[in-house]
């Protein structure tokens, strides 16, 4: 029954004139999308969506295949030809699970073919991703086509399945993350999404593609919900963005670190994928979150780098829990409020929620508004990281009590005076003396000072990582 | 009236050979219209039975239903042994179906589709009745070998008819329903289908259940047909019975001194002689017209379709008593 019916479903020009009109305008969408990347990565734009496109792909033969042969052919007496035959149901079934399977699969074809000339990282999927792949695609078969055959029974006549397939498959592909994230939605609209196959058939389609990145999970600590991408793999690095920001905040160092460890990019709480929570934004709580984090993700220990509040944040995590941090780089990082420029500490003062309609404008709320779960929460996070930011503290009395080695990053034209870095690489013990010639008299503390980075780009310029990278690789017993 | 149809029917039946198909007391209701109002009848094997009656009689419900595709209101139905809504798969392999009209498989050929479903029978063939018929030679004995590398969207009505029969038959049925098989034909492949279907019943022994509108192939194929109207089965009976049952009354015209005179009667011997004991040669034009099966039939139908059925119903069967 399969080889025939396939057959006669190949030389369908109704059937295969769709999927192939799909198909060629999903390959015109990629030809596009080639020389984009995906904000702040190298991965390119259409590498990124092509899991998703691929997903819609496979919904769209499974649904429209199944749905549009039962509707037509329930009409012309085909469905009741193999009722009248033995086994004929079971005959008819077979044939048509195969040949709208054969169908979607060559749907996949027309797009795959020209990926892999047009985007090159298509080659590189290993053998566990290609394995993905194909128990994603047979699932993603195995859950559409009984919708499918359901809406073919319940249409009055084939016409009515475009409308009954169609244009919803267009609708939850629009809110299934197929072309953007689906975190940038409300939450209902998420829920609803999530209780179709396309979302399910994109995420398991793009974790086959993208192994290394853009899974995002969130986690339960402390009471409050934590979002975190894990890109990489290696040993553990706990990436912690700045004020108002997310993890995306790092740019092109996100990869580059990635290229040698597991760099797990959290965002902080409020902030970026973790809902906003109600709990005061406290460096000490947020200490307490990122250390129950590691744990939770199964770490004994991990290193930290962390940016500004997340700087801080990471130094308080070392000071409370030093157990779970393995080393420390803290990144245009203060040990005390007023080791900021005046200017620096006036502009927190003078900041307040009132300021979250002016953030608007700012790259940092164009991420919020891509990955946030509710985007109408920017003014809570506003809000609290404007209090925290008030918060007095030195804490340089804890800093000589560090024991894991500690990294220091700054730009020359940073928030604060180079003399702070060095005035904080002091209290760790850095720089008290000649190392000599055989290094005997240096600690496992670094410091390092970008020329010509600011504490506005500091997060961004691959300089960064490339002084973090060496520190980070060390594997000296300290 | 429908006890007295049933009563006859089983009258016709030999002893001691089961049914291939009984049927009592049936009713269909499709919302709150009664389609079948609680038929009967009993098939023999290989009995040609034809089921008459004007569109809308409730036909081909009745045919669904013992095929098993549709199920009954009410009645108690067997169909080769089996109630035809808990028939297996083996019980399907013992039937042909051939339904009113097919337009499925356009983009096949011929021989392909045909020697694809000849397959779905091959586990059911035994030694008594081997299964399926050999797929060439059947797309000869229905007349499509020039035909068989075709695609089915490119034959024409009556080949199409054709086709559907040989896919009907292809897995040699003891049990064969055609539903309006022959609309369509031309008169040469009418008589195909008859010698064909004659074969099936006389050398494959095979029960055939016919549904169709037209007497006159009523009359050349059955053994027996069932009139049925308003959802009941007012007469039972092969052709010649029906005829006789119906002939009964005559229609006696005649003239007398210039004027003409119609007088209905059941005997129109006796009325005859009357006529002429009492006029004699005064009596010119003398025409006795017994009315024929057909005409009974027709003006059946034409009251069943100007919407007198109960009344039609009622009258048919007082005629055919």
């Amino acid at each position: 029954m399969a080889g025939p019916s396939f057959r006669q479903s190949l030389t369908d020009p109704q059937q295969l004139g769709s999927q192939v009109f799909f198909a060629v305008a999903f390959v015109i969408v990629l030809l596009f999308q080639r020389d984009s990347t995906v904000e702040g990565t190298n991965v390119s734009l259409a590498f990124a969506v092509l899991p998703g496109i691929l997903g819609m792909m496979v919904a769209i033969g499974g649904l429209q295949g199944a749905a549009g042969s039962l509707a037509v052919e329930r009409e012309d007496g085909t469905l009741l030809r193999a009722k009248a035959v033995p086994n004929g149901m079971v005959g008819y079934l077979t044939g048509r699970v195969v040949s709208v399977s054969l169908g979607a699969i060559l749907g996949l074809v027309i797009i795959f073919v020209p990926g892999l000339f047009l985007i090159p990282e298509l080659t590189g999927i290993g053998l566990t991703g290609r394995l993905t792949f194909l128990w994603v695609l047979a699932l993603g078969l195995l859950a559409t086509l009984p919708i499918g055959a359901v809406i073919g029974s319940l249409a009055k006549n084939p016409n009515t399945v475009n409308g009954l397939v169609t244009l919803p498959i267009i609708g939850i592909t629009a809110i299934s993350g197929i072309f953007y994230p689906i975190f940038a939605l409300p939450g209902w609209v998420q829920v609803i999404a999530q209780v179709f196959p396309i979302y399910w058939l994109g995420l398991g389609l793009r974790s086959a593609f993208l192994p290394d990145s853009a899974a995002s999970v969130e986690i339960r600590v402390n009471g409050i919900e934590l979002g975190y991408q894990v890109v990489g793999e290696g040993e553990p690095l706990i990436l912690l963005h700045g004020g108002f920001g997310s993890v995306e905040m790092f740019g092109p160092n996100v990869e580059l670190l990635a290229a040698g460890r597991q760099v797990i990019g959290v965002d902080l709480q409020s902030h970026g994928r973790s809902p906003a929570t109600d709990r005061p934004m406290r460096f000490e709580t947020m200490a307490d979150d990122i250390a129950t984090l590691i744990r939770s993700l199964g770490f004994e220990r991990a290193a930290i780098m962390g940016f500004s509040l997340g700087g801080a944040v990471g130094l308080r995590t070392a000071i409370q829990q030093p157990a779970v941090v393995e080393r420390l780089v803290l990144v245009s990082t203060v040990f005390k409020r007023h080791g900021w420029f005046p200017e620096m500490t006036a502009g927190m003062d003078a900041m307040g929620p009132e300021i979250a309609g002016e953030l608007l404008q700012t790259p940092m709320y164009e991420a919020y508004q891509r990955v946030a779960p509710r985007v109408e929460d920017w003014p809570v996070l506003v809000r609290q990281v404007t209090d925290v930011v008030k918060v007095d503290y030195d804490w340089s009395a804890e800093i000589p009590g560090l024991s894991m080695p500690v990294m220091l990053v700054i730009g020359d034209a940073d928030g604060m005076p180079p003399s702070h870095a060095v005035e904080f690489f002091g209290l760790l013990g850095g720089g008290q003396r000649d190392a000599s010639w055989d290094r005997s008299g240096m600690t496992h503390h670094r410091l390092a000072t970008l020329p010509g980075v600011t504490h506005y780009d500091i997060n961004v310029v691959p300089a960064l990582s490339a002084a973090a990278i060496p520190f980070l690789d060390c594997a000296a017993v300290w | 009236m429908a006890g007295d149809v049933d009563g006859w029917a089983h009258h016709a039946e030999p002893a001691g050979e089961p049914a291939v198909i009984a049927v009592q007391n049936l009713q269909m209701r499709y919302g709150s219209v009664d389609v079948l109002k609680g038929i009967g009848f009993t098939a023999r094997r290989g009995e040609v039975i034809t089921l008459l009656g004007p569109n809308g009689a409730g036909k081909t419900t009745t045919i669904e239903i013992l095929e098993g595709f549709r199920r009954r209101s009410a009645g108690e139905v067997s169909v080769l042994g089996v109630d035809p809504g808990n028939g297996n798969e083996h019980w399907r392999a013992r039937m042909g179906v051939v339904l009113q009209s097919w337009r499925d498989h356009g983009r096949w050929r011929v021989r392909d589709l045909l020697d694809h479903l000849a397959r779905y029978y091959v586990p059911y063939s035994t030694p008594e009745r081997q299964r399926p018929y050999d797929v060439d030679e059947l797309i000869q004995t229905v007349g499509l070998g020039e035909q068989a590398g075709q695609k089915i969207a490119s034959l024409s009505g009556g080949q199409r008819r054709r086709l559907d029969v040989a896919i009907g038959i292809i897995g040699r049925p003891e049990l064969l329903f055609l539903d309006e098989s022959t609309a369509g034909f031309d008169p040469h492949a009418r008589r195909d289908f008859h010698d064909l279907v004659h074969r099936l019943s006389d050398l494959d022994n095979a029960t055939i259940l016919l549904a169709t509108h037209d007497l006159d192939e009523a009359e050349k194929l059955a053994d027996r047909i069932l009139i049925l109207a308003g959802g009941r089965i007012v007469a039972n009976g092969s052709a010649d019975q029906l005829v006789r049952q119906v002939a009964g009354r005559a229609e006696v015209r005649w003239s007398r001194g210039g004027e003409h005179l119609v007088h209905s009667t059941d005997d129109a011997s006796r009325f005859v002689r009357e006529l002429f004991a009492q006029h004699g040669e005064e009596i010119a034009d003398l025409e006795v017209r017994r009315a024929s099966l057909e005409d009974t039939y027709m003006a059946m139908v034409h009251r069943y379709e100007t919407g007198h059925v109960e009344e039609a119903v009622t009258e048919f069967e007082g005629a055919s008593r």
